[in-house]
């Protein structure tokens, strides 16, 4: 049974490769995409994916509040962030503070993102 | 593959935990204490002094021991005794893990190693700027990290020009992006460059092919390689003290563009390539 993963990030281009790198690993699969952290809470509920990969700049509502209400929605959920200012120690350590299981900076490898994944 | 710091490397890593950074990180604070808490803590002023100070400081651009001396609450020889206590007392977030007893001495010099040579491709030192500019290390960061992810993202070898002060007539490009940097330094980030080219910046950022996309993505793409180049450009700053945050790219048209390009504070780069240029200009 392949885990489900839910894209929250505002990127078109970024989200295809995300996708591209998750469906092709056959151990997870891309089962929604939302642009903004309030899109991303929404399907959140509708869809109940087992890991949500999250990026902290997006218009509306950002990564880091995303993250915030997820956990107070759903203390169990599984948070991987990947995000350009992954590489930020204090949005790493914010990230980290407000729930995240763990923090990828872009641009990533793929072989990173399924070994993260499996680790969370 | 980006700009980090230490204890994202080692996460990404997966030497530690992200439970086990946060700690180390909570350590490292509580250890490296500021420059007041050591001064009390050594018995050189009362309580009520740093209280006093840091008063002070709120209306004067000055060090706490700077005008701890003028106030003539320390002397200047007790103001050395701390900077140099503090300096041989600071410890960075790799020996606060060894202390907590997260990774060993061994671990820490082996991956310190590794992490030195993942960063020194950021090194911007080669980029030469004639122009005469405010924060020139932050621009050759800004044109030295550009330069470099244009290569790693899109495979492009581009070569940077030495810059130029305003542009009356900069040239008319097929795809504009712009990205609003504030914070400790405020930019306007703006990437211009041909259909072909955003079509191969496009094409890295998703893994293959992107000339069939809909003009909606191939801009996208060269969205997310601002978004990519200046969240790296923010770490490297984050590592020189200055706090500087994102806002979300941009397209902007060539009128928008045109106006920006004549302010007298905008500073303008050519990245050139044999497959086509890349206009960078910062303001």
């Amino acid at each position: 049974m392949k885990k489900k993963v839910l894209i929250v990030d505002d990127s078109i281009t970024s989200a295809k490769q995300l996708q591209k790198v998750v469906d092709e690993s056959g151990a997870f699969e891309v089962v929604g995409h939302a642009k903004n952290g309030i899109e991303g809470i929404k399907l959140y509920t509708t869809l109940k994916p087992d890991i949500v990969c999250m990026d902290l700049n997006m218009p509306e509502m950002d990564g880091l509040q995303a993250i915030r209400i997820l956990i107070n929605t759903d203390k169990n959920v599984k948070i991987l962030v990947i995000s350009s200012v992954g590489g930020v120690g204090e949005k790493v350590m914010e990230a980290i503070k407000h729930g995240a299981k763990n923090v990828l900076t872009k641009p990533f490898e793929s072989e990173k993102i399924i070994e993260m994944l499996n680790k969370i | 593959m980006s700009v980090k710091f230490f204890g994202q490397f080692l996460l990404e890593r997966n030497i530690i935990k992200p439970e086990e950074l946060l700690e180390a990180v909570k350590y490292q604070e509580s250890h490296n204490l500021r420059f007041g808490e050591y001064a009390q803590l050594k018995g050189y002023i009362a309580k009520q002094d740093v209280k006093t100070v840091l008063n002070e400081q709120k209306r004067t651009d000055m060090q706490f021991g700077e005008l701890a001396v003028k106030l003539n609450i320390m002397t200047a020889e007790q103001v050395q005794n701390i900077l140099t206590m503090q300096k041989n007392d600071h410890i960075l977030i790799g020996q606060a893990l060894v202390q907590k007893g997260f990774i060993t001495t061994e671990i820490l010099e082996r991956e310190m190693a590794l992490f030195n040579d993942d960063q020194r491709q950021y090194i911007t030192g080669e980029v030469v700027i004639t122009a005469e500019v405010d924060n020139p290390e932050v621009i050759k960061d800004f044109v030295g990290i550009t330069h470099k992810m244009i290569g790693r993202v899109a495979n492009i070898a581009v070569k940077p020009d030495s810059g130029v002060l305003g542009l009356s007539e900069p040239r008319q490009n097929d795809v504009t992006v712009s990205i609003n940097l504030y914070g400790d330094l405020t930019y306007d980030y703006i990437i211009s460059t041909t259909l072909s080219i955003s079509v191969k910046l496009a094409s890295g950022i998703i893994g293959e092919d992107a000339s069939k996309e809909p003009r909606e993505v191939i801009i996208d793409g060269v969205k997310e390689f601002c978004n990519i180049a200046c969240g790296n450009i923010i770490a490297k700053m984050a590592k020189m003290g200055k706090t500087v945050n994102i806002n979300p790219p941009e397209e902007i048209d060539f009128l928008t563009y045109i106006s920006k390009a004549r302010s007298k504070k905008a500073i303008y780069f050519t990245l050139a390539s044999p497959e086509g240029d890349i206009d960078l200009m910062l303001i």
